[in-house]
């Protein structure tokens, strides 16, 4: 069993999806990146169909009532006790240790424990569907306290914790334009809008989600009329009359009326599932069998990747977001400084900073992501951006004093 | 004569279409060929029936299926259960908390709230497919005296069981979620049983006709634990409470 001690902005429990509820308005879900869902594990030592736990964006914090194999993939780092480790391997956690999943690479990271998240499948599949609410852990996100039953460890004697398990050679975490193929209503779409569309550089926007992702862009196609509702492949593009395409997502609606104009080869689905808010894109068009290929050698790495013993060396120390006196934001998104339009600010000047204070909230995703102070008992100076603005992840947003320094500042 | 289209959707899907205009003779054509890809193309991971579509989602890495003769062997065979679509009864409680939006729909076809239950609850109404939510139902076609547009603003929530309206169509939020149609009424019934096989009753070509009910009755049926939890009645089969 697990315990959930911090869910950070969404934990949900994911497989490789629900099929055959499709024709009735279920969508098939599954993990948004299945790619790093199939390395963690493999890791683990599970099939590649067992649940995982999906992170989002940023710190979930679990604790373990017995010893077990756990894998993380999707994060830099990952903190076992008060030991840093690298993400992407597996280790050995003792009872009642506490792992942390920070410092992600994109959106989503992944948690696997050995013999898998062991709910109960609903449906044939133990993926979380947010819209039906039901799957995973009672149909919904994972909240702090929840107890997440995990399935049998193998108990072989003599685990140590000299050492972890990583892959021989770390997947290549691809980046560079997105890759599709023409879609079933490319031809609602004129050439000069074609050619438009496949210069353009493309910004995934704030409201993208686990069901798809919007992207902002430069041209605005001409007279694209809607289509009687028909049923979305994952990896859809819709183009929308106001030129803002969205990349449907496994967790789609199963029928739009956008017309799909392009498709997102299967090999590139997962990576477009990482793009964080504020990232660029640009597409690609390729033929029908380099996409399979592409597939095969993607599927190809991971079935042939043998995990070998390292010996376990902390990484480096822990990066911080905070230095010099300035809190940079953790994530893009929009910036609030109180927690309703009526309230007072969070923090005025020269109130004092805890550790865990609330100081500011990013709207990102469609979740309110609270910025808390890193520090103890500093004081607060001011916020460094317009309330309300759009700021990017790692921009400055808060200005704070040591305590000592203040005085002399007076 | 080859009378439909087959549009590759990405390297594992094709979308097969088979008309292009709303209809009974177009949903029974979409659902012969999704019954008869169901049941003979074990290649075909999923498929989603449209308003005139099939979308065949394939196995990554499976052979291409020569979906022209799928297509003309599934018309050939027509659908599985021909010509005997099942009708089915859903009762509604219109109006008030309910059905917000009854009063509304009324002054803007300058009727009576009661006029609209009326007319919406004297036809059988075709299921067309299944989508945009779990378990909603694209039923057609409104009488032309009712057609309304969808609200100005969604909703933020549409409770579980609402009905609504939106120009040519009605339907049913099997589960709660966001939702734009105008809502005249909600029906008592748990119309999704995730613990049931089908978790949904109803499947495209079904005929659904509503049946205006009052307070008692819409909370006999909420609180009936075999209507709840197992089986719906036998009455949803054969025309509706008397």
């Amino acid at each position: 069993m697990m315990r959930v001690l911090r869910a950070g902005p969404q934990s949900v429990i994911q497989d490789l999806g629900r099929y055959g509820y499709q024709p009735l308005g279920f969508s098939s879900g599954g993990a948004a990146d299945t790619a790093a869902h199939r390395w963690a594990n493999l890791l683990a030592g599970n099939p590649p169909e067992a649940a995982t736990v999906e992170m989002m964006l940023q710190g979930a914090e679990f604790q373990f009532n017995c010893g077990t194999w756990v894998a993380v993939t999707g994060a830099k780092s990952v903190k076992v006790g008060n030991e840093n480790l690298p993400g992407w391997c597996a280790f050995w956690v003792q009872a009642a240790e506490t792992v942390r999943v920070e410092d992600f690479q994109g959106v989503y990271a992944y948690l696997a424990v050995q013999g898998g998240i062991a709910v109960d499948p609903v449906m044939g599949s133990r993926s979380t569907d947010l819209v039906a609410g039901v799957g995973g852990f009672m149909g919904r996100p994972l909240k702090a306290g929840d107890d997440i039953p995990t399935g049998a460890v193998l108990a072989e004697a003599g685990w140590n914790r000299s050492q972890i398990r990583r892959p021989s050679h770390l997947p290549q975490l691809g980046t560079g334009d997105i890759r599709i193929l023409p879609g079933p209503r490319q031809h609602l779409m004129n050439s000069r809008d074609w050619q438009e569309f496949l210069a353009a550089a493309y910004t995934v926007g704030t409201d993208s989600n686990r069901m798809g992702i919007r992207l902002k862009g430069p041209i605005r196609p001409h007279s694209l009329p809607s289509v009687l509702s028909e049923g979305m492949a994952p990896g859809s593009i819709e183009m929308t009359p106001d030129g803002s395409p969205l990349i449907l997502l496994p967790s789609r609606g199963t029928l739009g009326g956008y017309p799909v104009i392009a498709v997102v080869v299967s090999a590139d689905l997962s990576r477009a599932a990482q793009c964080k808010p504020g990232t660029a894109v640009r597409f690609r068009l390729i033929s029908v069998d380099e996409a399979r290929s592409l597939w095969r050698d993607q599927m190809q790495k991971i079935a042939e990747e043998a995990v070998e013993w390292h010996d376990r060396c902390p990484s480096g120390p822990e990066e911080s977001h905070c230095e010099s006196r300035i809190l940079r934001a953790p994530l893009p998104g929009v910036i609030y400084f109180r927690p309703n339009p009526e309230s007072q600010p969070f923090k005025r000047e020269n109130d004092t900073l805890n550790t865990e204070d609330v100081l500011a909230l990013i709207e990102v995703m469609k979740t309110f992501q609270e910025v808390t102070s890193p520090v103890e008992a500093r004081i607060f100076s001011r916020y460094l951006v317009e309330e309300g603005s759009v700021v990017k992840e790692g921009q400055p947003i808060i200005e704070w004093f040591d305590a000592e320094t203040k005085e002399g500042v007076r | 004569m080859k009378d439909w289209v087959v549009r590759q959707s990405g390297e594992n899907a094709v979308l097969i279409e088979l008309g292009s205009v709303m209809s009974e003779e177009v949903t029974d054509r979409v659902q012969a060929v999704a019954d008869h890809i169901h049941g003979h193309v074990p290649e075909a991971m999923d498929v989603i029936p449209g308003y005139t579509t099939v979308l065949v989602m394939v196995r990554p890495g499976s052979e291409d299926q020569p979906w022209d003769q799928v297509t003309a062997d599934a018309l050939s065979a027509g659908p599985r259960m021909p010509g005997s679509s099942r009708h089915i009864t859903i009762p509604v409680l219109y109006g008030g908390e309910y059905g917000p939006d009854l009063l509304e729909v009324a002054s803007q076809r300058h009727m009576d709230g009661a006029d609209v239950v009326a007319v919406h609850s004297q036809q059988d109404y075709r299921i067309h497919c299944l989508g945009f939510s779990p378990g909603f139902p694209f039923l057609g076609e409104l009488d032309p005296s009712i057609q309304c547009p969808r609200r100005s603003s969604p909703r933020r929530m549409v409770p579980a069981g609402s009905v609504g309206i939106a120009e040519r169509q009605t339907g049913i939020y099997a589960v709660a979620s966001p939702g734009g149609w105008q809502i005249i009424g909600r029906t008592p019934l748990r119309l999704f049983r995730p613990e049931a096989t089908p978790p949904i009753v109803y499947q495209p070509r079904d005929r659904i006709r509503f049946q205006p009910i009052d307070e008692p009755t819409y909370q006999a049926i909420l609180e009936d634990e075999t209507v709840q939890t197992g089986n719906w009645p036998e009455w949803i089969w054969t025309g509706g409470l008397k």
